[in-house]
């Protein structure tokens, strides 16, 4: 039974992993590919890691699939926010125009005022 | 060494060989991407698609060895995620 569930699971995991790394490739922005990333690709991995902590029929290597999914679920968003962040500071423009202002006001008069210094400063 | 030899070849070849099509995938991301963030996401995305690689190669090979090592690189994959993402954006990885 623990077999068959963490066969599936690998299962599944791969056929996540596959379709986020396609759209990895597809989208034609940074936020949508960061989005690819972050949320297939952390399923995927997740998905596979209990999989073969089940197949493995060794309750230590299920106890370390538990710690490698609890640390990818507080990493991943973690790493994804980062990245975007950057990319939003460092002036990469979405591919369709936003209908509205990423930086709020206040930040963006700062930001044009000093040229940029003083965002790395008031986070 | 020989109890994890109920799993078929022919399924993890398959497997391995779909991980290592959307590595290939995520590569060309990474030599065309045209902003740095995302060459990063790329290089984010890569490390997690190679430690599903190692998990069922490991998983296969028969060894318990394969989450330790899983542990250990997702932690410096997210450790130079985060430092390459603060230099994009700063500059610098100091906080200074």
């Amino acid at each position: 039974m623990s077999e068959l569930l963490g066969a599936a699971l690998i299962v599944l995991g791969t056929v996540f992993t596959a379709i986020a790394a396609l759209g990895m490739l597809r989208f034609p922005d940074v936020y949508l590919r960061l989005q690819a990333a972050s949320k297939g690709l952390t399923f995927g991995f997740c998905a596979i890691v209990l999989g073969a902590g089940l197949l493995a029929d060794d309750p230590d290597v299920l106890a370390k699939a538990f710690v490698a999914v609890l640390f990818q679920f507080i990493t991943s968003p973690l790493a994804g926010y980062l990245v975007a962040r950057a990319a939003v500071r460092s002036g990469v423009k979405p591919a369709t125009p936003l209908k509205f202002s990423p930086v709020p006001p206040h930040r963006l008069a700062a930001d044009q005022s000093e040229e940029g210094t003083a965002s790395a400063e008031d986070v | 060494m020989d109890r994890y030899l109920f799993l078929p070849h022919a399924a993890v070849l398959a497997v391995i060989g779909l991980l290592a099509l959307s590595l290939v995938l995520v590569v060309v991301r990474f030599v065309k991407g045209p902003t740095a963030p995302d060459r990063l996401a790329a290089f984010e995305a890569f490390t997690l698609i190679l430690l599903c690689i190692i998990t069922i190669y490991g998983l296969f090979l028969g060894t318990a060895w394969f989450m330790d090592v899983v542990l250990v690189i997702s932690l410096l994959g997210f450790l130079s995620t985060i430092a390459v993402a603060k230099y994009i954006e700063q500059g610098s990885i100091n906080d200074e």
